[in-house]
C-alpha cells in the first residue's frame, strides 16, 4: 500500500514537472490582430493619465549615463503580469523600458517576499544592497503592513528610516504603494496605511507608482459614463497595469530635471538619455516623437 | 509506546510555540518570543531538532538500522511531509479565499503570496505542487521536505565515511555562501526563502551533535569551557539585536554573504549565533526540569507530536491574522488567539497521542 502511494506520488510530481516544462515552452501569446491596442491596452493609458509625481532618479539617471545600464532592486511582494504570461512581471518592465529608453541594459533583481512586514523588509534590504549593487530599489510595500494592522507611524518611521539610508548609499526608490480596491476605499487600516505611504512620499521627495489613484480615477470616470468596472476588472487592470505605470515613472523619474515640474501628458518625452518609444509614445507624446 | 519526556521534545516544543506566536505578526506576544534578542530564530532550532531526531532513524552505532528499512523510512518521512504540505497550502488558500469574500478584501487574494494562485492558477498550481511556488509563512515545510530527501545521503554517508559528513555539509554550505547560489522560485520569480543548500548545515549538525563519537563526541566532552565562549557570544549579539546595533553591510568585505546577516543564506555569524545559543541553553534544562516540571511535560508532548502540531500550527496563525484584521488587535484579542491556539495545539498533541494508544 505504501510503496503504491510512494509510486504514484512519484509519477504526480514527474506529471507536473513535465508540464511545467511544456507549458514554459509554449510560443509566446500572440497580440490581438491587427495591431488596435486591446481593451486593456487603452484602460490602462486612460488609467496612467492621472497620478505620477515628478521627481528625479539622480542615482539611476547617473548609472544609465555613466554605463548605460541600469540595476534595479525589486523588493516587497512580486507585482503579478497577466497580460504576458511568457514573461514574468519584472521581466516585462525590462522589456518596456529597454524599448523606450534605446541603448540601455536593465536588470532587475527581484528579492521580494510576499508577506514580509515592512519592518522585516526594510533590514532585508540593507543586505540586499550590500550584494546586489542597485542604483535603484523598486519597493512594494504597504499590503502585508494594512493587513497585520501595522501602526501608520511605525510603518511611516520605518519607511523614512529606511529611504534616508538608501540615499544616503546612493540608491534611489521608487515605492509602490497600495492598489485600489472598491471595497477598501472606507476602510480606515488601509487608508492609514496608504496615508503613510503618501506621507513618506512627499517628506522624502521621493517617487511613488500612483496606480491607487490611477486605478481610482480609471472607476470614477467609468462610472460617471455609466460604464462602471467589475472589481474583478479593476484588479486586472491594477495587475496588468503595473509594468505599464513602473515603466512610465522610471521614465520620468530618469529624464526629470530640477525645478522643471513636467506636465503629466509629456511623459512620453525623450530626454538626455534617449528616445522614448514606449507602447504609450504615440499617444502621448505625438509632437516630440514627430 | 510514548517517549519520556526529554529535552529534545521540549525545546521542540518551544520552538513549535514560538513560531505559531511569530507566524501573527505584530500580536503582543511576539515581542516575547526570543527572535527579539537573539539573531537566530525558532525556524533554526527546528531543524537543528529535526537533524537530531534523524539518529532514532538511523540507530546506534553497534546496531544500526539496515540501510534498505532506512531508505524506506526516511523516503516515506519525506512524503508524509510532502503530503502535509500540500494540505495545509489547501486549506490556506481556502482560508484566503474565504476571508476574501467574507471580510469583502479582495487583498487577502494577494496576501502572503497567494496572488499568483488566484490569479495566475495554471502556472501557479504546478509550481505549488513542485514546491516551487510557496505560501509565506508556510515555506519551512518545503525545506524539511528537501532535507529528508537528502536525509538518507546524510545517514549513508555518516555510515560508511563518517568523518567526510561535516566537512562536505561546511563546503556546500560555504560554496553556497561565495557564489550566492540559491534555489529559484517559479512562476514568481524569486528564490526560496529558506535556501536548502545552507540550511542542510543545520540539519546536518544537528544530526552530527547527536551522536556519541565525532564532533557530538567532542561538543558533549568539552560543554563546559564550550558554555563560557558561547555565552558572551549570546549575550553580546542579544544586545545588539535588541537595540539593532549592526554594522553596516555595505563596507563588509568579499563575499560579502560570509559577513552579513540574513536568514534565507543562514549566514555565519547567525549561525555562530545559534550554535553559541544551544551551548548556552543545553544547560538550562535540567533546571527547567525541577522548576517548571509541567512546562516541561506540556511542551514535550508537542515536541512529541510536532508534524500535526506544526500543521495546525501554521494554519491556526494564518486564521489569527485573519481574525486580527477582522476584529482588530490588542491585547484583548491577541491573549484570545494565542491561548485558544496553544490550547487547540495541545488538543492535538494529546489526540495524536490518544489515537497511537488506541492503536
Amino acid at each position: 500500500m505504501r510503496i503504491s502511494v510512494l509510486v504514484a506520488c512519484c509519477l504526480a510530481y514527474l506529471g507536473a514537472m513535465t508540464a511545467a516544462i511544456a507549458q514554459q515552452q509554449q510560443p509566446p501569446e500572440q497580440p490581438p490582430s491587427g495591431g488596435a491596442p486591446s481593451t486593456l491596452q487603452r484602460l490602462c493609458s486612460e488609467a496612467a493619465e492621472v497620478g505620477f509625481g515628478q521627481v528625479q532618479l539622480p542615482h539611476a539617471a547617473k548609472a544609465l549615463r555613466d554605463r548605460k545600464r541600469l540595476r534595479v532592486l525589486a523588493m516587497g511582494a512580486t507585482p503579478l503580469t497577466l497580460r504576458d504570461q511568457t514573461l514574468g512581471h519584472y521581466a516585462l518592465v525590462v522589456k518596456m523600458i529597454e524599448n523606450t529608453v534605446k541603448g540601455v541594459d536593465v536588470e532587475i533583481i527581484d528579492r521580494g517576499v510576499s508577506g514580509e512586514l515592512a519592518r522585516d523588509g526594510a533590514g532585508r534590504i540593507k543586505t540586499e544592497v550590500a550584494l546586489v549593487y542597485p542604483d535603484l530599489v523598486f519597493w512594494q510595500v504597504g499590503v502585508a503592513d494594512a493587513l497585520a494592522l501595522t501602526p501608520a507611524n511605525e510603518l511611516k518611521e520605518t519607511l523614512t528610516r529606511t529611504v534616508r539610508w538608501l540615499r544616503a548609499h546612493n540608491v534611489d526608490v521608487v515605492l509602490i504603494g497600495l492598489r485600489y480596491q472598491r471595497a477598501l476605499a472606507g476602510n480606515e487600516a488601509f487608508q492609514r496605511i496608504r496615508k503613510a505611504i503618501r506621507d513618506v512620499v512627499r517628506e522624502e521627495g521621493i517617487l511613488r507608482i500612483g496606480h491607487y489613484e490611477s486605478i481610482e480615477a480609471l472607476d470614477r470616470a467609468r462610472r460617471q459614463q455609466d460604464e462602471p468596472p467589475s472589481e474583478s476588472d479593476l484588479t486586472d487592470v491594477g495587475s496588468n497595469c503595473l509594468a505599464d505605470f513602473l515603466s512610465r515613472t522610471l521614465a520620468v523619474g530618469l529624464f526629470a530635471k530640477p525645478g522643471n515640474a513636467q506636465d503629466k501628458k509629456s511623459l512620453g518625452v525623450g530626454g538626455e538619455g534617449g528616445a522614448m518609444q514606449g507602447p504609450w509614445a504615440p499617444d502621448k507624446a505625438p509632437d516630440k516623437q514627430k | 509506546m510514548q517517549r519520556q519526556v526529554n529535552a529534545v521534545d521540549f525545546w521542540r516544543g518551544y520552538a513549535l510555540i514560538a513560531i505559531f506566536i511569530n507566524h501573527i505578526p505584530q500580536n503582543v506576544y511576539e515581542h516575547f518570543t526570543h527572535k527579539n534578542i537573539s539573531l537566530s530564530d525558532s525556524a533554526e532550532l527546528f531543524v537543528f531538532l529535526a537533524g537530531w531526531s534523524l539518529r532514532h532513524v538511523v540507530g546506534p552505532p553497534e546496531d544500526p538500522r539496515p540501510t534498505g528499512d532506512l531508505l524506506y523510512r526516511l523516503f516515506g518521512r519525506a512524503i508524509t511531509l510532502y503530503v502535509a504540505q500540500m494540505a495545509i497550502a489547501l486549506l490556506a488558500i481556502a482560508m484566503l479565499a474565504a476571508a476574501a469574500l467574507l471580510l469583502v478584501n479582495p487583498l487577502f487574494l494577494e496576501w502572503h503570496n497567494a496572488a499568483a494562485i488566484f490569479y495566475d492558477p495554471v502556472r501557479a498550481h504546478i509550481g505549488l505542487v513542485l514546491m516551487s511556488h510557496q505560501l509565506g509563512y508556510f515555506n519551512i515545510l518545503p525545506l524539511y521536505v528537501v532535507l529528508l530527501m537528502i536525509a538518507p545521503s546524510v545517514a549513508i554517508i555518516h555510515r560508511y565515511a563518517p568523518s567526510l559528513l561535516l566537512p562536505l555539509s561546511v563546503a556546500i554550505y560555504l560554496v553556497s555562501l561565495v557564489f550566492g547560489l540559491t534555489v529559484p522560485t517559479w512562476p514568481v520569480e524569486g528564490q526560496w526563502f529558506f535556501n536548502p543548500l545552507c540550511w542542510q548545515l543545520i540539519f546536518v549538525l544537528g544530526f552530527s551533535m547527536s551522536r556519541e563519537r565525532g564532533p557530538g563526541g567532542w561538543a558533549k566532552r568539552n560543554i563546559g569551557w564550550l558554555r563560557l565562549v558561547a555565552a558572551p557570544i549570546v549575550v553580546v549579539l542579544g544586545i545588539m539585536s535588541w537595540f539593532n546595533l549592526w554594522w553596516d553591510p555595505t563596507i563588509v568585505p568579499e563575499p560579502k554573504l560570509l559577513f552579513l546577516i540574513g536568514k534565507t543564506f543562514v549566514t555565519p555569524i547567525r549561525l555562530i549565533q545559534f550554535l553559541a545559543l544551544i551551548a548556552v541553553m543545553s544547560a538550562a534544562y535540567p533546571y527547567i526540569v525541577q522548576v517548571l516540571p509541567n512546562l516541561v511535560r506540556f511542551l514535550s508532548l508537542l515536541g512529541r507530536n510536532s508534524l500535526p502540531v506544526f500543521c495546525v500550527g501554521s494554519v491556526l496563525s494564518l486564521a489569527g491574522q485573519i481574525v486580527r484584521f477582522a476584529y482588530g488587535g490588542g491585547l484583548l484579542v491577541d491573549t484570545l488567539l494565542v491561548g485558544s491556539g496553544i490550547a487547540v495545539l495541545s488538543l492535538v498533541a494529546w489526540l495524536s497521542e490518544w489515537r497511537s494508544r488506541k492503536d
